[in-house]
């Protein structure tokens, strides 16, 4: 992962030691609770979702539930979200406005500017962890999907 | 049904219709025998090429055998886009009567198959294009295909390539978060044939399939019986007909499960004028929509 940042001009600093411009904020603005299903049992994950730089907006979405959400200035955001994770995994939408920055393409007249990016960090009870990064398209938004796999074998170590 | 063309009918047909050129000016002929191909064909390229489809939308594939027009039509053709891994059985017919070496065996290039199980034997699923990044790939095949036939048109034709492609990323990520609609344990796809199985592995469903890999069969009394127990056990909520099948076992099976029918998918093709699906996008989106609508 941080190779992939590396390669692509990721500001790394940003994401592993706070800058001055950058609040850390370990309260939750948003966390939901969901019912089990009969086949599942309900499991409390941590998120944790970090932006460079900080979003207009974001909110992590399951279904028609929202797990996690909040506003810049901050830039770092976590929260506990229970809910049933079968098998077959969950798939949270990860939306994020930035209202200043666009994607990193390049302009001939002024230095690029560094991409915007997230980056969303799920831990489960047992230890388990899945992150996954997206970058901000041409208008400044992310709007993609990051699956949760229910599966341990399929989990990051 | 099986038209009776022999070997000898394509290599005289071919022989006396063989050997014509075009004035490089003139748009490169492209002969298609996928109707997805052709709509890759004309993104990529547009105006520098002909495209002339040989199998046409809301025709059935597995079903189609070519007639003395289409041999023809091959005969004249600089290049012919075949769909490949196995889906066209009477290729080699084809290939026989004419240069060989203009027949671009897409499927085949594009490679990442998936194996399955089809009445005893284990055969690659033909049914690539479900996969929207297949669909990008078969785009770099036929891209290098057309500027190797047309160099001086290299730029045009890699430009148009990266527009399609763009569309494609954008078509792929607006299925992902259509199907995020859908809870995952909920992705289960009853449908006509098993044409789905790529579309299930990029989007997380599982395939619950009436009839086999090709539309020529029949299903089993007990393969139905099988699936109305799937389709209780696992509370399937909706099944699914498709565009070239009679729906008439699925009317069955939802009075005998309590099942509703999800809709009309395209499983083997672009529909026919007039159809939601007369583009390989439009197609997808179509599939996507009535299958989450459907399941949600
Ligand atoms: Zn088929």
């Amino acid at each position: 992962m941080v190779a992939v940042f590396l390669l692509a001009g990721w500001p790394v600093y940003r994401l592993t030691r706070p800058a001055a411009s950058v609040v850390t904020a370990n309260s939750s603005p948003v966390a939901a609770t969901t019912t089990d299903s009969p086949e599942t049992k309900s499991a409390p994950l941590e998120l944790e979702a970090v932006f460079a730089p900080a979003p207009a907006d974001f909110q992590l979405k399951n279904l028609d539930r929202t797990a996690l959400a909040g506003r810049g200035p901050q830039a770092r955001f976590t929260g506990r979200w229970t809910t049933a994770v079968p098998p077959e995994g969950v798939d949270l939408v990860v939306q994020a406005h930035w209202s200043t920055v666009t994607a990193g393409s390049s302009n001939a007249a002024a230095p690029a500017a560094n991409p915007a990016a997230a980056q969303v960090t799920v831990r489960f009870p047992d230890g388990r962890k899945v992150e996954k990064s997206f970058w901000a398209g041409e208008n400044g938004t992310v709007d993609e999907v990051f699956t949760v796999p229910g599966e341990p074998a399929a989990a990051t170590p | 049904m099986m038209h009776p063309f022999s070997r000898t009918f394509f290599a005289v047909l071919a022989a006396g219709l063989g050997g014509v050129g075009l004035a490089s000016a003139a748009p490169l002929k492209v002969a298609s025998l996928s109707t997805v191909l052709s709509d890759v064909a004309r993104n990529v390229g547009g105006d520098k090429i002909q495209v002339e489809e040989l199998v046409k939308g809301g025709v059935d594939p597995h079903e189609f055998q070519p007639s003395p027009s289409d041999v023809q039509l091959v005969a004249d053709a600089n290049l012919v886009l075949v769909s490949g891994k196995g889906m066209e059985g009477y290729l080699s017919k084809l290939e026989e009567g004419t240069d060989p070496k203009k027949f671009v065996n897409v499927g085949n290039k594009v490679g990442n198959s998936l194996k399955l199980k089809d009445d005893g034997k284990t055969i690659e699923d033909p049914h690539w294009w479900h996969s929207v990044a297949n669909v990008k790939k078969a785009t770099d095949v036929v891209r290098d295909a057309l500027v190797a036939a047309a160099p001086a048109d290299k730029d045009a034709l890699t430009a148009n390539a990266v527009a399609y492609q763009g569309k494609l990323d954008e078509l792929d990520q607006a299925i992902k978060l259509k199907v995020a609609e859908l809870a995952r344990d909920k992705r289960k796809l009853v449908t006509s044939h098993d044409a789905f199985q790529y579309f299930a592995r990029d989007y997380g469903f599982k395939i619950y399939p009436i009839e086999g890999v090709s539309t020529a069969e029949e299903p089993s009394t007990r393969k139905v019986a099988e699936l109305l127990t799937t389709i209780k056990k696992e509370g399937v909520k909706s099944v699914f007909f498709e565009n070239l099948q009679n729906p008439k076992v699925i009317t069955q099976i939802t009075k005998e499960t309590g099942a509703t029918v999800g809709g009309e998918l395209y499983a083997d093709g672009l529909g026919a004028p007039g159809s939601d699906a007369t583009t390989y996008i439009g197609m997808l989106r179509h599939n996507a929509n009535t299958i989450v609508d459907a399941l949600k």
